[in-house]
Parts: C-alpha cells; sequence; structure tokens
C-alpha cells in the first residue's frame, strides 16, 4: 500500500475518527515492516508535538525549542488567543498529589468531589479538604514548590497569572516555596492575613479569626487584613495575624524548644467533646487508609490534642521523652496513642503510633498510660524510624471500631 | 537534603512528556493513555527506592510503561483499538531504536513549522491550539470537517517530509 495511504490512516489515527476497520488495517499494514513502524512511531510524535506547540507559544516557555520568529508569529498570535479562549473551558493541572493519608477530597470548578488522590494524580485549580486531624496531603506544583495540608483543613489553590494563590480557609498548611518569579510572589490568604513570599518554608495555622505564620527559611512578608498593617518575618520568627486588634501583631523570634508539655483543656483540644472537670470525651469520625495501604472506611473514637497551639514553645521529642495519658474508660480495652511530628525549624515530617495498647480501669473507671518514646513506630516506611529531634505536632488517643467511653483528662510529654 | 517524594515529582514532572508519548504510540485513544499514564505513575512512585540515579530516568520508566501496556491490553484485548501484543512489542523495539534521533527531529521541527504557509498555520492553531479534536474545531468555526481533516493529514505529511530532509542534511543516517 502507498505511503499517503498509510498517512491517511495514521491522520484518522490521531484525530479519534478511525473506524474498527481501518484500525485493522491499518495494524495489518504496521505488522512485520520496520519502515512503517518508524513511520508510525514519527508520526505520532509529530502530533504530540504540534499538541505541545499549541500549548506552549502562548505561555511563552519554550525553552527547548527557541523562539518561533517571523510569520509563525501570526499564528502564535491566534493560538494565544484560542489558548486562553480553551484554557478557560478547560481546566489545567496545576499540581501533583505526591503524596496522601486518610480521608482528603479535592472539589474541582465543576463542583464534583475526587477523593482517590492517589500520589501521581495531578489536579487543576480547585479546593482541598484534609477531614479529620490525622489527615494530611502533599503537592507539589511544576516549579518543584511544595505544600503539605493537614488536619481539618480546607484550602483553595489556584493560578492567577502565573501567580500561585493559596486561600487557607482554615487548618494548617506547610509551604516549601521555590523561588518564584520576580513581581509574582507566592500568595497566601487566610481570614485575617496575607502572606507573600519569593522563596522560603513556612507554617501557616489559622482559623476564622487568627493567623498564625512561622518561618524558618527566608523571609515573609504579612499583612494583617484588620488594618492592612506589614511586617516582615524572616528565618525563626512567628507572627500572629488576628482580626481583633488588641492582639499584638509583631513578628518575633520563635520560641525556643522545651521538652515538657502538659496539656491544658479546652484550649488544647482539636477533636473531642470537653466537659468541664471531666476532660476531653473521644468522638467518632471516619478513616480510611493511605494509598500505600488502602483500607475500608473505618470508624474511630478519637481526642485529639494541639501542644502548639498559640504562640506556646515547640516540644522537642528527646531519646527520653514519655507521654503520659491520664482517662477514664468504660471497660478494659485496646487504644491506640499516636502523634505527628514537623521537622525541627520545618514542615510536617511523620506520625507514629502504639496500636492496640491493652487499657484496665480501675474500680472508679480511670486509668493511667506511660509510654516511652521508643515504643512507638513510624505509621508509613517513608517517615524517619524515630521522631528523636522532631518537634510534636498533634497527638491522639483513640479506640478503633467500638466506643469504650474513652475520656482523656490529661497528657503530658516529658523526661 | 531533598525529600524522595520531591525527587520523584520534579523527576517525573520533567520527563512525563516523554512517557506520555510513548503511551500515545502504544495505545491510540488519547484518554486510554492518559489513564494508563496515571497507573505508570504511581508504579513508579512505588518503585522509586529501586531507581539508580545515576542513570537516565526515561528508559527506566518506559520499561514499566511497556509492562502497564501490555497489562491494559490483556483487560481490553477485545475492545476495538487495541494492538495485537506482538505489533506492540515490534512498536516498543522501533521506540528504543528511534529514541537517540526523536530530539533531533523535535529541534528540525521548529524550522519546518516556519516553513508552513499563513492558511497553514491557521489550520495547526485550530487543531491543536483551541478546542482540541478536529471535530470540536470544525464545529465551533464553522470550517467544514473534512477540509480541516484534510489540510491536516496534508500539512502533517509535509512536515514530516521536511524534517527528513533537515536530518539528512545534518547527516542523519536513519533520516
Amino acid at each position: 500500500m502507498p505511503e499517503t495511504n498509510l498517512d491517511t490512516l495514521l491522520a484518522r489515527l490521531v484525530d479519534e475518527t478511525i473506524t474498527e476497520a481501518e484500525f485493522e488495517k491499518l495494524e495489518r499494514m504496521l505488522a512485520n515492516d520496520p519502515d512503517a513502524q518508524r513511520r508510525y512511531v514519527h508520526y505520532i510524535d509529530l502530533h504530540a508535538d504540534l499538541q505541545e506547540v499549541g500549548e506552549v507559544v502562548p505561555v511563552k516557555t519554550r525553552s527547548r525549542r527557541g523562539a518561533m520568529a517571523g510569520l509563525f508569529a501570526l499564528a502564535a498570535a491566534l493560538m494565544l488567543t484560542l489558548f486562553f479562549l480553551w484554557q478557560a473551558a478547560t481546566p489545567k493541572p496545576l499540581v501533583q498529589v505526591v503524596d496522601a493519608d486518610g480521608p482528603v477530597r479535592w472539589l474541582g470548578a465543576s463542583g464534583l468531589a475526587d477523593t482517590e488522590l492517589q500520589p501521581g494524580k495531578r489536579l487543576p485549580g480547585g479546593t482541598l479538604e484534609t477531614l479529620t486531624p490525622g489527615s494530611s496531603i502533599e503537592l507539589a506544583f511544576d516549579d518543584g514548590t511544595t505544600l503539605v495540608l493537614s488536619g481539618r483543613s480546607v484550602l483553595m489553590i489556584s493560578l492567577v497569572e502565573n501567580q500561585k494563590v493559596l486561600r487557607l480557609r482554615q487548618g494548617n498548611l506547610s509551604v516549601q516555596a521555590e523561588k518564584q518569579e520576580p513581581g509574582h510572589p507566592l500568595l497566601v490568604f487566610t481570614p485575617s492575613s496575607e502572606a507573600a513570599v519569593l522563596g522560603t518554608q513556612f507554617n501557616v495555622k489559622a482559623d476564622a479569626f487568627s493567623t498564625r505564620v512561622t518561618v524558618n527559611e527566608g523571609l515573609v512578608r504579612v499583612k494583617r487584613i484588620a488594618d492592612s498593617q506589614v511586617q516582615e518575618v524572616a528565618a525563626d520568627q512567628q507572627v500572629v495575624a488576628a482580626l481583633d486588634l488588641d492582639t499584638e501583631f509583631t513578628a518575633t523570634p520563635r520560641r525556643k524548644t522545651v521538652t515538657h508539655w502538659q496539656s491544658e483543656l479546652p484550649r488544647d483540644q482539636l477533636q473531642g467533646r470537653w466537659k468541664p472537670g471531666a476532660g476531653l470525651r473521644a468522638m467518632p469520625h471516619l478513616w480510611k487508609g493511605t494509598a500505600e495501604e488502602p483500607t475500608s472506611p473505618i470508624l474511630l473514637y478519637s481526642a485529639v490534642f494541639d501542644p502548639s497551639v498559640g504562640k506556646r514553645s515547640p516540644v522537642l521529642l528527646t531519646e527520653s521523652t514519655r507521654l503520659t495519658v491520664h482517662g477514664r474508660i468504660d471497660r478494659a480495652h485496646p487504644v491506640s496513642v499516636g502523634f505527628g511530628t514537623n521537622r525541627a525549624r520545618g514542615g510536617p515530617i511523620g506520625k507514629y503510633a502504639m496500636q492496640g495498647v491493652r487499657v484496665t480501669p480501675d474500680k472508679e473507671g480511670r486509668f493511667s498510660l506511660d509510654l516511652p518514646l521508643s515504643d512507638f513506630s513510624p505509621k508509613r516506611t517513608r517517615f524517619p524510624s524515630s521522631p528523636v529531634g522532631q518537634e510534636i505536632d498533634w497527638l491522639w488517643i483513640q479506640t478503633v471500631k467500638v466506643d469504650a467511653g474513652l475520656v482523656v483528662e490529661r497528657v503530658e510529654l516529658g523526661e | 537534603m531533598s525529600h524522595p517524594t520531591t525527587d520523584f515529582v520534579r523527576c517525573w514532572t520533567q520527563h512525563q512528556n516523554e512517557v506520555a508519548r510513548y503511551l500515545h504510540s502504544m495505545v491510540p485513544r488519547a484518554a486510554d493513555a492518559a489513564e494508563i499514564l496515571q497507573d505508570v505513575s504511581v508504579l513508579l512512585w512505588e518503585k522509586w527506592d529501586q531507581y539508580d540515579q545515576s542513570r537516565p530516568f526515561v528508559p527506566w520508566a518506559i520499561r514499566f510503561a511497556y509492562l502497564e501496556v501490555l497489562k491494559w491490553r490483556q483487560k481490553h484485548a477485545r475492545e476495538k483499538l487495541v494492538f495485537s501484543e506482538s505489533l506492540l512489542e515490534q512498536i516498543h523495539t522501533r521506540h528504543e531504536e528511534e529514541a537517540p534521533v526523536m530530539e533531533a527531529r523535535r529541534k528540525a521541527l521548529e524550522g519546518c513549522l516556519e516553513k508552513l504557509n499563513e492558511q497553514q498555520r491557521k489550520w495547526v492553531a485550530l487543531r491543536y491550539g483551541a478546542y482540541g479534536s478536529i471535530k470540536a474545531s470544525a464545529e465551533k468555526t464553522g470550517v467544514s470537517m473534512h477540509k480541516l481533516y484534510y489540510a491536516l493529514e496534508k500539512i502533517r505529511a509535509q512536515l514530516l517530509d521536511c524534517v527528513e530532509q533537515a536530518l539528512r542534511k545534518e547527516g542523519w543516517s536513519d533520516a
């Protein structure tokens, strides 16, 4: 068969108009014919190149191909216009999932929810939700900027004129920003602050009323929305931007780490129902496994604490750290105890747990646990084997599937 | 010190287009190729600790991509538009042979695109810059689909011939 016929079939193939009979004919032409196969490979590659030209020319990032000149500029201008029309209708992937743990959800512009966020999946602009205190997801932009959303958090991600814009409605966000283009800083908005960064590592904790920004590397410019005051927050500094103007808005040195912490309720509660004089009652929530170890959703009853709330000193874990828990439980039952950690002066790094710790209540229904740090194991193989040297971010005590009436009165970390 | 996940994402982001091109040649339907690409990215992430970073990423990735294609083919063997396993093996081999010259071909294409006339560039822009499919382009612009289809077939053939000539001039023996 002449080459033009092969080209006709290849054209129909790439344009996805080929019929079944034509496809069979194409397969026969390609079988055992290296020349035809070579033409096929080149044709498909040309098609991919043209697709790339159609996308690459308008955004002027054609480093590999160099600049098109002369008359082609006219076509480029046309493609630019059409590209933006197309872009408006077709969401373009902005970020890629690096890792996800626990219930997380992505809501795209169409409003459809996606809860299967495996590593490698590419996502367009939209709203990301981590749904439980233990949920987390790490995403990467194409320039290598990464972000980790954790806890009960809601984050909108968008790209506006080549500028990354993150809107943290609530929760915890850790950002490792690669150097951004001059004039296009990465922007982080919360209900009470606006932050602009050109390249740095920083953590943001926000609720409806206040935002704490802790900078570990680089420099972040933070604006308090309530009065538009601006603070430059340098490495090892933090600032709290609150809607309440009585709260001091000054970048201050990050507090030195401590090795002792004792819970104070209700200030430190992240999940559970607090009863004055009683403690934090474990409350139910659904959990599902990771992409590495998927499980069917299971019901957990958890009391969750946040030792790092407000401007408190970070709690450093050492070889001799022990975790003690005092509480009440209806009957003898296994509990799980665990915690999430941050790198020293950095973002989230790991989760460690002791599963199935048998708890037996005394005559008054009370129990206490005294657990050395060395008894805790990493929840994922990719986490460091030991949490020593890391800072504690949050911790949980829970029963699995069964409500055993768990109430946590006090938690303590110390040597 | 960079994190393995960050290393992987950087590497994958840099090279996934190459893997996507390969998959598209093995699996003609774009939607199928995209689905396999997702699976390949997960598989590569799982195997990342086995990757020797002193060696090129793309051939390593394509080895796994080929296995994923074969797995996909087993599941979809009875469907339309699925190449036989024997042909897939031959195309895979052709890919390996052609890999060294592909970058030169792409560079040559830049010059060839500049040689297109105004009308031809308009057809290319309609097909590749706007609506993403020949049917959608035709419907949106009111251009006859057959006319656009025919024009694109000629343009692609012209571009391929131009690339071949350019490579011959540069001394590529297999061009």
